[in-house]
């Protein structure tokens, strides 16, 4: 075998550390410009509007999510927003989000009630923390994917 | 075991014990004047008894050339011997992550034409190695997404890992604590108006003793002048003002290159990791306060708060992570 530390198996390392395989969703790419946190917000609204003028022709009304769509995509995307969810601040912050999500009118209580379920199916992290802007803005991209996939 | 430019660092389980070896990666020859065969010294005696001649192989982190290549090979036997690591052994090394194709194979037969390791091995990022320990008491970090930074002699090395997979890995050679070790022998020259010439091993000397960013204070050193008698002088902003440089710079290079790619190419890691721990590791790391002083540099920088964490010993930290997973690699044989 090579030595290159470049190409050592991911795979191999999460089996030693007992860890299971996460579901990998690879993320578009932009160009280069602007300060970090800049450029995502950037590409965030970028998204955003594209998937408002889109949705627009419908009549764009709360709550944007209102039902999961059932296709390997549309799962996919769901299970990637929960994992993030997770991620971000545990089971019980996570559940926190949602309800402010309903609250908002982004999501029906019903998705909210689903999602919650789904969110206990994932380990606690070890490092959780509260939510912040960033994290609402990206769950707010989410349920926009989400919901031009319905 | 991690191959560093300036130490190598080996853990070791041995009955029941986890040892650790930590020594200069240099060596040096000299003919032994009884028998006329060529003598090899390697480590912190080499460096002290042959300061003149004592090779630093790794000086840019691989072995660059042939000569390098052949040098880092007796290093590595006479380590070996020395230590009396096992033949039967799993051996996994902690190795920068440098583009340098030539170098990495050369690394390569020197890893590959050792006689240890005959179990297994495996090598690994130092970044992903060092951060390891820093984020918990197992391999905790495997199933985190989070970034590490790595604050090394020869290269400033960062990368966002997600469940162990490596996303947008960084590197540069702009921003190392061997430029920060050429900065403080100009400066303390400067600062003693010329009457003062370090050469870079005292000036690491220097740093790695005295400089803090909790307690620094100005110290006294004595040299011998070239006509007899000595001189003696103070050391005081010409130690800590390279270092503050050193992370302002650090800092420039993670906001506004690492961190670009990575949101750029990454979202959701990004996000994540930002709000999480972010693990700095290598030599530099082991300044009393570096952590807090690059938290809050960092931190306004970016303009959002930031948490940095390191392991208890930053220095023995992608030792450490890499001794964890060969534990785990010969659970599984």
């Amino acid at each position: 075998m090579g030595v290159n530390p470049r190409e050592y198996d991911p795979t191999e390392l999460r089996s030693l550390a007992g860890i299971a395989e996460p579901e990998v969703r690879s993320t578009a790419t932009v160009k280069k410009s602007l300060t970090a946190e800049e450029s995502v917000r950037a590409q965030q609204f970028k998204e955003l509007l594209a998937l408002r003028t889109k949705k627009a022709a419908d009549g764009l009304e709360r709550p944007y999510l209102r039902t999961i769509p059932d296709t390997d995509l549309g799962r996919r995307l769901l299970y990637d927003w929960v994992e993030f969810l997770t991620l971000v601040g545990g089971h019980a912050e996570a559940r926190t989000a949602l309800r402010y999500y309903k609250q908002l009118g982004w999501i029906t209580p019903a998705i909210q009630h689903t999602i919650s379920g789904e969110v206990g199916s994932l380990p606690e992290p070890v490092h959780a923390r509260s939510f912040e802007i960033g994290d609402h803005r990206l769950s707010l991209l989410y349920i926009a994917t989400l919901a031009s996939l319905s | 075991m991690k191959l560093g430019s300036t130490r190598t660092v080996i853990q070791i389980e041995r009955n029941g014990e986890i040892e650790t070896i930590r020594t200069l990666t240099c060596l040096a020859t000299y003919e032994d004047p009884i028998t006329g065969s060529e003598r090899v010294l390697y480590g912190e005696q080499a460096a002290q008894e042959y300061p003149d001649s004592v090779e630093f192989m790794l000086r840019s982190g691989l072995p660059e050339d042939d000569a390098r290549a052949e040098l880092a090979k007796k290093f590595f036997n006479e380590l070996i011997t020395a230590q009396n690591i096992p033949e039967d052994s799993v051996v996994v090394y902690a190795i920068p992550t440098i583009d340098n194709e030539a170098g990495l194979k050369n690394l390569s037969d020197v890893i590959e034409g050792s006689p240890i390791g005959e179990a297994t091995i495996r090598s690994f990022p130092e970044s992903l190695c060092g951060s390891i320990p820093a984020m918990g008491d197992e391999l905790e970090a495997i199933d985190e997404v989070f970034v590490s930074i790595n604050m090394g002699s020869t290269n400033l090395e960062a990368c966002a890992y997600r469940h162990g997979e490596q996303l947008a890995p960084f590197s540069t050679g702009a921003v190392t604590g061997t430029e920060v070790d050429r900065r403080i022998a100009n400066a303390v020259e400067e600062e003693t108006q010329g009457r003062v010439n370090i050469d870079r091993t005292t000036a690491r000397e220097y740093k790695e003793e005295h400089a803090s960013f909790v307690d620094f204070e100005p110290f006294t050193d004595i040299i011998q002048q070239p006509g007899g008698g000595s001189h003696e002088f103070t050391v005081n902003r010409g130690l800590m003002d390279p270092v503050d440089e050193y992370v302002d710079e650090a800092v420039d290079e993670i906001a506004n290159n690492f961190l670009s790619e990575l949101a750029n190419t990454h979202m959701k890691p990004y996000q994540l990791a930002l709000g999480k721990p972010i693990a700095l590791t290598g030599g530099m790391a082991c300044i009393p306060g570096i952590t807090d002083v690059f938290e809050e540099r960092l931190s306004e920088e970016l303009s959002r708060d930031i948490s940095v964490v390191s392991a208890k010993r930053p220095d023995l930290a992608a030792a450490e992570g890499a001794h964890r997973i060969a534990e785990r690699l010969a659970d599984n044989l």
